[in-house]
């Protein structure tokens, strides 16, 4: 029982992590209808300044964490104003966006490894576990788990209760009765890049500090974030929070019984297997 | 000269790649990513036959209908779905092939790849083995490009431009995507056995992303639906690369060069030439 309590507790705080990055493509999507898999870019991208600007410029990390954060959004930002935009007015859809989103996936990627090398990167940063009834977690655990809880109640309430999120929901629903409507769909655009940039680049600090830094993490969180996603259901608030929640105790199960090497592989089957019987998640549509 | 007979090697197994590829991505408009994926299994199937004292050109066969065999399964799952899901299906599929490749180390040797994979015989000296690579190249050019110019590959394209249009125009267009993958699956399959016997060593390494960027990037960069496109994309993106050899990076640095060259390019002809140098479609229009 402890294990199966433990297996719950390392499940929360990939969760944590992964939901931020899952919600941000979930609802870019609704707004956009662009699967922004370089979401893992920025992921990537604000670890490795938050490490620059901490450890190796030795800035106090309150700092470190403001730069990190103000870069990311203008690297979220930019790539929407010179590649989704201009692709916007020629009038591409889905797969043209792919393309290029997966190009800007494994552009960024090779930039970030070529400024910072291919081998990992680590804090030096511990705090004190905790034991509750056999299970650990650590207290930057704890505080991960919170920020992440308290970005998503953010999250919903602008979704929800402010004028923007009233003209996302109209945008998401149908863009062109919005825009006869008085929204400025592509103002709205900005400021929703501008929130998933920003809730991902919080998803990549707090993986820094809990995982170390690798290269590799900005596909790995790009393919996290769509599945969680899909599973999830595209779209929906819920579906983005199951969804991660799902991919995340499923992982660490994996991780436990099986070994970490069979992770990628039976969270994809999941996946596939979502997608053949029911396309549209759990929370979405049956088509 | 012995370089020379390496990179015409090397160029035209990647060009048997890139001329499969092109058939599911420019004419049936379906962007799969798991073509690289279906090259291990081709050259996995090819190396442990090879191994365990199989002839090159039965393990060719093997690899052929194997990795025929695993596109049929994916090309299944492009009968239901909507197109840019069954790009992240491909996707996933890599992550799953990879993970059996690492994996299954009792079959694969895991992490270690596969050594002492042997020419075929009567072709173990580079020159003829080029000539043999070479060969093979122009017996899948002059098949596919029968393939494509047929009704059948004017069918594909119908699929590709509207599938709802295609539909009730009476064309089988689940039918057309799976047959077009199959097709395609096979030859890369036999590809696969090439890349075993050139490189004579292969492991996961060698089926992950940096090659997966550049079959997409040549095609795209070349321009989708034309033979021609894809054979001039493969060249261009080699011509661009091959310098950057020669310049004195570190070692370290050639990897993230090569990854950032190839998706640059891409990006900046998926923004700016969306047909690429000769093509005749795009996709998402």
């Amino acid at each position: 029982m402890p294990i199966f309590f433990q297996v719950i507790a390392n499940g929360l705080v990939t969760f944590a992590i992964y939901v931020l990055v899952a919600g941000g493509i979930s609802f870019l999507y609704a707004a956009t209808r662009i699967f922004h898999l370089a979401n893992g870019v920025v992921v990537l991208g604000a670890g490795y300044v938050f490490w620059w600007a901490w450890v190796w410029l030795g800035w106090h990390p309150a700092a470190a964490v403001v730069f990190s954060l103000v870069i990311s959004s203008a690297v979220g930002l930019l790539m929407n104003e010179f590649v989704y935009e201009p692709l916007r007015r020629r009038g591409t859809k889905g797969l043209g966006y792919l393309i290029a989103t997966l190009a800007l996936l494994i552009f960024g990627t090779a930039v970030v490894m070529a400024l910072f090398g291919a081998q990992p990167r680590t804090f030096d940063f511990q705090t004190a576990s905790l034991v509750f009834g056999g299970v650990y977690m650590t207290v930057f655990q704890l505080w991960a788990l919170m920020i992440s809880i308290l970005l998503l109640i953010v999250f919903f309430w602008i979704i929800r209760f402010t004028r923007f999120g009233k003209a996302l929901r109209a945008t998401a629903d149908n863009e062109t009765v919005a825009e006869v409507l008085g929204v400025d769909t592509k103002m709205l655009r900005r400021w929703a890049f501008l929130l998933a940039s920003l809730f991902a680049a919080v998803g990549g600090i707090l993986n820094g500090l809990e995982f170390n830094l690798d290269p590799n993490m900005g596909l790995i969180f790009a393919v996290r974030g769509f599945t969680a996603a899909v599973i999830g259901g595209v779209g929906s608030f819920g579906g983005a929070v199951i969804g991660s929640a799902l991919v995340s105790f499923l992982e660490q199960a994996i991780v436990w019984f099986l070994g970490a090497g069979w992770r990628n592989a039976i969270v994809f089957i999941l996946l596939f297997f979502f997608l053949l019987l029911r396309p549209g998640g759990i929370f979405g549509s049956k088509n | 000269m012995g370089y020379f007979i390496y990179l015409v090697t090397l160029i035209a197994i990647y060009m048997m790649v890139i001329i499969s590829y092109a058939v599911p991505v420019g004419w049936t408009g379906l962007l799969t990513l798991g073509h690289i994926s279906l090259l291990a299994v081709g050259a996995y199937t090819a190396a442990i036959l090879m191994t365990h004292g199989v002839s090159f050109w039965f393990g060719l066969l093997a690899a052929a209908l194997a990795a025929g065999g695993v596109s049929f399964l994916l090309a299944l799952t492009a009968r239901r779905i909507k197109e840019d899901y069954f790009t992240l299906i491909t996707i996933g599929f890599i992550f799953v092939v990879n993970a059996i490749i690492v994996n299954w180390t009792s079959v694969t040797k895991g992490p270690f790849g596969i050594t002492g994979i042997e020419r075929p015989s009567g072709f173990e000296d580079p020159f003829s083995f080029m000539a043999l690579t070479v060969l093979a190249l122009l017996i899948t050019a002059f098949f596919l490009q029968r393939v494509v110019n047929s009704p059948f590959g004017r069918a594909l394209e119908s699929v590709r431009d509207d599938d709802l249009v295609a539909e009730s125009l009476g064309k089988p267009v689940a039918k057309l995507r799976i047959v077009s993958l199959v097709t395609s699956g096979v030859f890369v399959g036999g590809a696969g056995a090439f890349v075993a016997a050139f490189l004579q060593f292969i492991n996961a390494q060698v089926f992950w992303l940096d090659n997966v960027i550049f079959i997409l990037a040549a095609i795209v960069v070349g321009g989708l639906a034309s033979f021609r496109g894809a054979i001039v994309g493969t060249l261009v993106l080699y011509l661009i690369f091959e310098p950057l050899r020669f310049l004195p990076f570190p070692p370290g640095l050639i990897g993230s060069l090569r990854l950032g060259t190839f998706s640059l390019l891409l990006l900046l002809v998926v923004i700016f030439r969306p047909k690429g140098i000769m093509g005749r479609a795009q996709l998402g229009e």
